[in-house]
């Protein structure tokens, strides 16, 4: 199974128990991730430019806690990764102090011997970090290593939608239905009609592949055909035809 | 520039991948288009691996074998993936041939003007990290030397993508891939945002942000980056002869 074949599995999975008493689809995502990888605990942060990180899940106990830890101190390898887009492995914590000097006297402290954090990212689109914690020293094993990478990508997926939710305030439609692939696997149709759209209406990509989304939802198209148009000039999308208003709430037509 | 002396000078550009002006992504580029110059070939695509079995396009020396190879991995047969599934090169395989071993693949390949397709594994201690996609557009066949040179710079190419870091661990081979495949969706959206500004294809922002990467001795992934936070303009009049509406 290739890692997109992977995260839809596990899209599915964690979108299937739609009770109302279930966990949230993020939560039930880090439970399983921690349960898969061995790991004491793992966290999903949002991270979106020029806000601080939030917390969307995380296990219960250690994940939490140093998530806790991460967003008052501000430091941590979720931070880390989200700044800098790069994988961050800390197979060995103890080993140093300076680069988290609050963090990793913390994460030592309950235990934590290693710290691993996967970025979560589309292109220029950044949304934040999935991180694993481990209460034994070492690196992570090749298995483990590629289930996190579905993880990463099912994380992904999830922090897409939040954030389509987020940028979609319209009469018509307030939730799109789930991601249940590896987004990475758009087409470059996808990834050039986001561009162009985000520089016709003048917003950002995140925003602008929202928009394609809900074009797609509410016209019952297949994203890339919605994406063909928008590259061939053959469909104008804007925040009226898609029935949403512009976060700063006017209408624009 | 003689041969022998090109030849030099591309091997020490794969080589120095250590330096803070090249990335990944330029490296795969790089590849891609020194494969197109010195084997006589007419295009070049490069996939890498997901590290599951899975294979993503990286990088691409035209937009009509990125579409070609994009199929390739829609359809799940071609040259590509038989070489990367076996770590084999697969040779000289002409459109005639490639009908029976890839029906789907030979009928978008052959529609594009492809006589002819190769695959070289991209290796790495026994790890096969991807491989290259060949195509020529006319029915002569790579000879030896041919061969001997494509797999050298493959390999040089795959040293210098996974030495970076000094370290072979699997974690940290996700990482440089990762990085290259998510570069290749970066410059997607780049290519949207310019063509629109632009009022270009896509296709046509391509060759500008590489020709202006190029001009001026940029990282390609900086100008693309540049392009959507918008601190890089580009302009086909006078940079780049081809435009859509002129």
């Amino acid at each position: 199974m290739n890692v997109e074949q992977a995260a839809a599995a596990i899209l599915h999975t964690i979108h299937a128990d739609t009770r109302p008493d279930a966990d949230p689809p993020a939560q039930r995502l880090v439970n399983e991730c921690a349960h898969a990888t061995s790991a004491a605990g793992t966290s999903l942060t949002w991270s979106v430019t020029h806000s601080a990180p939030l917390t969307i899940a995380a296990t219960e106990g250690t994940g939490h806690a140093l998530e806790l830890i991460g967003f008052i101190l501000g430091e941590g390898p979720q931070i880390s990764c989200a700044e800098t887009n790069r994988i961050v492995l800390r197979p060995h914590l103890g080993d140093s102090n300076t680069e988290w000097p609050g963090f990793t006297p913390e994460a030592l402290h309950v235990g934590v011997k290693a710290a691993f954090a996967f970025p979560l990212r589309l292109g220029a689109i950044s949304l934040g970090a999935l991180t694993l914690y481990r209460n034994h020293p070492g690196t992570l094993s090749e298995d483990h290593l590629t289930t996190v990478l579905a993880y990463a990508a099912a994380a992904t997926a999830l922090l897409l939608d939040k954030s389509a939710t987020e940028t979609l305030h319209g009469d018509t439609i307030d939730v799109l239905p789930p991601i249940l692939e590896d987004p990475f696997t758009l087409q470059a149709d996808v990834h050039q009609a986001t561009g162009m759209l985000s520089a016709q209406l003048k917003t950002d990509l995140g925003t602008a592949l929202s928009l394609l989304r809900a074009h797609a939802y509410s016209n019952t198209k297949p994203l890339t055909s919605v994406a063909r148009a928008v590259i061939a000039r053959k469909l104008f999308i804007t925040w009226d035809t898609s029935n949403f208003q512009s976060p700063d709430g006017t209408e624009n037509s | 520039m003689t041969r022998e002396t090109r030849l030099a000078e591309v091997f020490i550009t794969l080589a120095d991948t250590l330096t803070d002006t090249f990335d990944a992504t330029d490296l795969l580029h790089y590849l891609a288009d020194a494969c197109v110059e010195l084997l006589g070939i007419d295009a070049a695509g490069i996939m890498l691996s997901d590290l599951r079995g899975g294979l993503k396009l990286a990088a691409s020396s035209s937009e009509k074998i990125r579409n070609l190879e994009l199929f390739e991995l829609q359809i799940n047969e071609g040259p590509c993936l038989d070489s990367f599934h076996t770590g084999q090169p697969v040779l000289n395989v002409t459109i005639g041939e490639a009908r029976e071993k890839w029906p789907q693949f030979e009928a978008v390949a052959a529609a594009s003007g492809v006589k002819a397709t190769h695959a070289l594994p991209l290796r790495h201690r026994g790890n096969i990290i991807g491989a290259i996609n060949l195509c020529s557009e006319h029915t002569t066949l790579l000879t030896e030397p041919d061969i001997a040179l494509g797999q050298a710079l493959a390999d040089m190419a795959t040293i210098s993508l996974l030495q970076n870091r000094g370290n072979t661990e699997q974690a940290v081979l996700a990482d440089q891939l990762q990085a290259a495949l998510n570069n290749r969706v970066l410059i997607e959206q780049a290519k949207g945002i310019l063509a629109e500004h632009a009022k270009i294809t896509p296709d046509t922002a391509f060759d500008l942000i590489r020709d202006h990467a190029r001009t001026n001795h940029n990282r390609l992934l900086h100008d693309a980056e540049n392009i959507i936070n918008g601190t890089l303009h580009l302009h086909p009049t006078t940079h780049h002869p081809k435009t859509l509406n002129p």
